[in-house]
């Protein structure tokens, strides 16, 4: 994502911070789209979509969010004055990123939840369409750090 | 900012959609191969070609401004290396992508005829959503959309 600031000489780095991205973003459209699929079927199916909206979120997300994270201060220790001098677009994929940390724990626990309650009497907990939206805003908030770390405005 | 900005970030939201995309196709993808209800089945592929759309709309999203970038600066041409052979995988990934999509969507059908008619797990039905053909097809499509990202990061011969 900060293909720009050093292109080709970041090599690996840039490529598998940028695979992770792509993976954490993909991951997540993935979990959005089961649960809010699930929100629209019966038990049966429902509470097959939101295991494996659970079942996603820890083999795919997660991976995803560790190789963008890790690999993204990799690319940054190559450039040591760019986080002092604190550019905005860096500072957004920080936000997401770092933040995105304590979203991806509770829609995690909502996927497990949202799993585990969904009953024949009761196909639709309430922590289903919480882990929809949640999903949801967090697909949102990596769309605008895509626009960030790939425009950098301001820069 | 700048046109330069615009069109990287609209080349780059393209790449995400795409392989953005794969990704979602791959996740319900190997869900499906995994159930034997045909209405599951039939959901997950339903699913499967909703990501499909978005490959489809992230490569000409990703094509269309990658190829404007590449017009609109100087230190970048269309006959360069990469950039030739960046299109020429894309074209390949596109037509493996759609030789798959096409398997999987024949195979939706069946699983939706099925779920219509009493939705009793089927052979057929098994072997057709674990074809080892449109699975040939389907992972060749997604490598060679990776090798592309690769050729964009690495430049060789820029």
């Amino acid at each position: 994502m900060i293909a720009s600031i050093c292109g080709p000489t970041c090599g690996f780095p840039l490529f598998l911070h940028v695979v992770g991205a792509i993976v954490l973003f993909g991951g997540t459209a993935a979990v959005t789209l089961l649960a809010g699929v699930s929100l629209r079927r019966d038990h049966g199916q429902a509470a097959m979509l939101r295991r494996l909206a659970f079942v996603s979120t820890l083999l795919v997300v997660w991976p995803g969010w560790l190789a963008m994270r890790i690999a993204g201060q990799w690319v940054l220790g190559k450039y040591p004055g760019l986080e002092d001098s604190d550019p905005g677009w860096l500072g957004i994929g920080f936000i997401v990123g770092d933040l995105g940390l304590l979203v991806l724990v509770a829609t995690t626990i909502l996927a497990w939840f949202a799993y585990r309650r969904t009953r024949p009497e009761r196909p639709r907990p309430v922590t289903a369409p919480i882990l929809a939206g949640l999903a949801g805003l967090y697909l949102l908030a990596l769309a605008v750090a895509v626009f960030a770390m790939s425009a950098k405005p301001g820069s | 900012m700048s046109k330069y900005q615009w069109l990287l970030f609209l080349h780059v939201s393209g790449a995400f959609l795409f392989l953005g995309g794969v990704v979602v196709a791959w996740v319900v993808g190997t869900a499906a191969a995994l159930r034997e209800r045909p209405s599951e089945i039939a959901q997950l592929l339903r699913m499967a070609g909703a990501a499909g759309i978005a490959i489809g709309a992230g490569m000409v999203l990703a094509l269309v401004f990658g190829l404007w970038l590449v017009f609109d600066l100087d230190q970048y041409g269309l006959w360069d290396g990469w950039v030739v052979s960046a299109l020429v995988l894309f074209v390949l990934s596109g037509a493996l992508g759609g030789q798959g999509g096409n398997r999987d969507r024949a195979t939706r059908r069946f699983a939706e005829r099925l779920a219509a008619e009493g939705d009793m797990p089927s052979a057929e039905l098994g072997a057709r959503v674990r074809d080892p053909v449109a699975l040939t097809f389907n992972l060749g499509s997604s490598v060679l959309g990776f090798v592309i990202l690769a050729l964009m990061i690495w430049k060789p011969g820029a």
